[in-house]
């Protein structure tokens, strides 16, 4: 299980991959609503990492 | 208490999750924490119905933007676990409520939500549960 620093690293690294498709950008949201869901890791981190906006 | 017209909208968006929810009640206990959000509950929902309805091709753009909403409405809410869960289509459970409360007491707490919202919350919390 990841920890939640390295879940926030992970969404970073792939945020910068963009622009994605469309599909590829819904599954990287999808992605990250679960990990707010399932993990102990901050929702407005993980939502801010996410969005590449300042938490 | 709740005034008549907080009330009517609680129970207006009670029964669009019971709806939902195939009539199940537990569905209930998720409208509550959606009074402070920015992103009702009746928006993800009718907007997840309405992705449903497009054109495959039209889908995923849908998708982005209802997710990105949710995601922008999640980094400045009280209730982020429930707003993933209704972005997923998937029920909240008795541990977000609590979760939600718990956060809800920090924002009074450090000022960050007013003792009107607050009440009003609560006391919309009280009429739904069995």
């Amino acid at each position: 299980m990841l920890s939640p620093a390295e879940i926030i690293h992970k969404i970073e690294v792939i945020r910068e991959r963009f622009p994605l498709t469309d599909k590829e950008r819904a599954d990287f949201y999808q992605a990250v609503l679960t990990r707010i869901l399932d993990s102990d890791a901050d929702p407005k981190r993980l939502a801010s990492a996410a969005l590449g906006v300042p938490c | 208490m709740l005034d008549p017209t907080e009330f009517s909208r609680l129970l207006g968006n009670m029964l669009v999750w019971v709806i939902i929810n195939n009539g199940n009640p537990l569905g209930c206990y998720f409208l509550v924490p959606f009074l402070v959000s920015n992103m009702k509950l009746e928006d993800i929902i009718l907007r997840r119905r309405a992705i449903a309805q497009m054109h495959k091709d039209d889908q995923a753009e849908a998708t982005v933007r209802l997710y990105r909403d949710v995601l922008e409405a999640i980094s400045h809410s009280h209730e982020p676990k429930i707003l993933a869960s209704a972005a997923l289509g998937q029920r909240t459970t008795l541990e977000h409520v609590k979760t939600a409360l718990s956060s809800l007491l920090n924002g009074l707490r450090d000022g960050d939500i007013d003792i009107k919202d607050a009440t009003i919350i609560v006391n919309g919390i009280i009429q739904v549960l069995p």
